[in-house]
């Protein structure tokens, strides 16, 4: 795998994550309190990476990605002192488990397949969606819920809302994914069955 | 023979550690759950390396916000001409001016009484403004806030500034601040905390006339986020024998009053901002009314004309001033 390659989207698409997210959000102009409602840029590039690659490293792109995702992205509200603290970890292990869904369900794909690719996303980032949740969840049983204040109910809802909304983002992407294969080192081999 | 059995041991190790290379990911998965449940005081050190990627994508998040607000600028219809806008701005910086004097005037003569008392004072704090270009408006974790392209670089303070429209209007609390940029937390997000504030009256008349009698019998209301983009709560308004004897009795709270932060857990220089405007009285009958108040609403546009957080560009941070060497 071209880990430099993988570097550089990662950093284009965590950019559009941070910048773009908020302007194609649906219903984000409310009172806050719950993840927007807009497609995730940066996750397709791990199912991608997931679809190809070999299971280790894509295992640790989807953790590391994740945990960049966190540090740019998971910012949470104390409301006692009304301070920010960054909770590293829902992200980084919600796509790490994403990655290894899609490295599971691989097989039973047509990589090719546009579809195959879009759906896999929307499941990959349901599935990140649920685990970072309940990391969250876990967080609030274990007793920090009062200082950081937290509905797992619209925070699932809202995420699994944007979950199925990258869809979108997915089939956009798989435009500029798809003639990269040969530089991300990966071995299409579906090829030599296409004249 | 004796010196194969340690290169075989050692290259079982390798072979063992190479079928099962998922420990050192599995470590870091169960460091990241651990990290994830500690409470915030120990999550200091990653606010730093947060910063620090923030700070590394920020070119990129500027230049698409300023891609993005050109084309979303295009779409709209003409602005409002520069005499109207400089005449509204001119008015405004007034009325808050008038505000912060009476505030002040409120305050030293708490001072005199404190010092009848010989209580030592507090040097005023002094202000600094700047105008601050916006990033953007996000959501995430469970906050939503503004990113602005200020850091502490340029003095702003994490709790002690605050963001305002044209110096005056209030839009939030700054909650984080890295080297080159800072979080804004917005009034009316649902998680914000509620706050006092005082509803000034003589804002409404339609000659625009201002005393300090009338600021001397400011209703007071606690409001608190409704978790729709509005505020709402209770008003306490003060009966005759609690005001000043030559004040004129508060009227009654009404659609369109103004309202003003009153907070001592706010900054001064916070303090008599325009929080927004009174858009519904409920409970009218009884003596504990509550009102509904539309933020950065400062009365001199029409409704639908009150800026939202996401099309702003620029916002005045009011931060303390530092102190020289």
């Amino acid at each position: 795998m071209n880990y430099l390659l993988v570097a550089v989207l990662g950093y284009v698409l965590l950019g559009l994550d941070l910048a773009l997210r908020p302007f194609v959000a649906i219903g984000a102009a409310g009172g806050g309190g719950e993840p927007m409602q807009a497609p995730y840029f940066l996750l397709p590039l791990v199912v991608f990476i997931a679809m190809y690659g070999q299971p280790l490293p894509v295992l640790w792109t989807g953790l590391v990605l994740g945990l960049l995702s966190d540090l740019a992205t998971g910012q949470y509200l104390v409301h006692a002192t009304q301070s920010t603290v960054t909770i590293p970890g829902p992200g980084a292990i919600g796509w790490c488990a994403a990655a290894y869904l899609v490295l599971t369900l691989r097989a039973l794909v047509m990589r090719r397949n546009p579809i195959a690719f879009i759906v896999l996303c929307v499941f990959a980032a349901g599935l990140a969606s649920v685990v970072a949740v309940a990391v969250l969840s876990l967080r609030q049983f274990l007793g920090f819920g009062d200082a950081v204040p937290f509905s797992g109910r619209e925070q699932l809802t809202a995420r699994l809302v944007a979950s199925l909304l990258t869809a979108i983002s997915s089939a956009a992407l798989l435009l500029i994914f798809r003639p990269m294969v040969p530089l991300f080192g990966f071995d299409d081999n579906t090829r030599r069955f296409v004249r | 023979m004796g010196s194969q059995g340690p290169r075989i041991s050692r290259f079982s190790a390798r072979t063992r550690l190479s079928q099962s290379p998922g420990i050192g990911l599995f470590g870091a998965l169960a460091l990241l759950l651990l990290l994830s449940t500690l409470p915030p005081a120990t999550l200091g050190f990653v606010g730093a390396l947060s910063g620090a990627v923030r700070v590394v994508l920020l070119p990129e998040q500027a230049a698409i916000n300023w891609a993005l607000r050109g084309l979303s600028k295009a779409g709209r219809g003409p602005a409002e001409s520069d005499e109207l806008a400089r005449a509204r701005k001119e008015a405004a910086v007034y009325k808050d001016r008038f505000y912060h004097e009476a505030e002040d005037n409120e305050r030293l003569r708490g001072r005199i009484a404190q010092l009848e008392r010989s209580i030592a004072l507090e040097p005023r704090a002094a202000v600094t403004p700047r105008t601050v270009p916006v990033i953007g408006l996000q959501a995430e974790g469970n906050f939503r806030f503004l990113t602005l392209k200020a850091g502490r670089g340029e003095g702003i303070e994490p709790g002690q500034s605050v963001a305002t429209i044209r110096g005056v209007v209030l839009i939030g609390r700054i909650v984080d601040a890295d080297a080159f940029s800072c979080k804004v937390l917005p009034l009316n997000d649902r998680n914000a905390a509620a706050f006092t504030a005082a509803i000034i009256p003589a804002e409404t008349t339609p000659d625009g006339e201002i005393g300090i009698d009338v600021f001397e019998s400011a209703i007071t209301c606690n409001l608190a986020p409704t978790g729709d983009g509005l505020l709402a709560g209770d008003v306490r308004v003060l009966r005759q024998s609690e005001v000043a004897a030559n004040a004129k009795p508060a009227p009654p709270p009404a659609e369109g009053m103004i309202v003003r932060l009153r907070d001592e857990r706010w900054p001064r220089l916070a303090q008599m901002l325009i929080v927004g405007r009174v858009i519904r009285v409920e409970n009218k009958e009884v003596n504990r009314p509550r009102i509904v108040v539309r933020p950065l609403d400062d009365g001199t546009r029409e409704p639908d004309e009150v800026p939202a957080l996401d099309t702003l560009a620029e916002v005045i941070v009011r931060s303390p001033t530092k102190e020289g060497p």
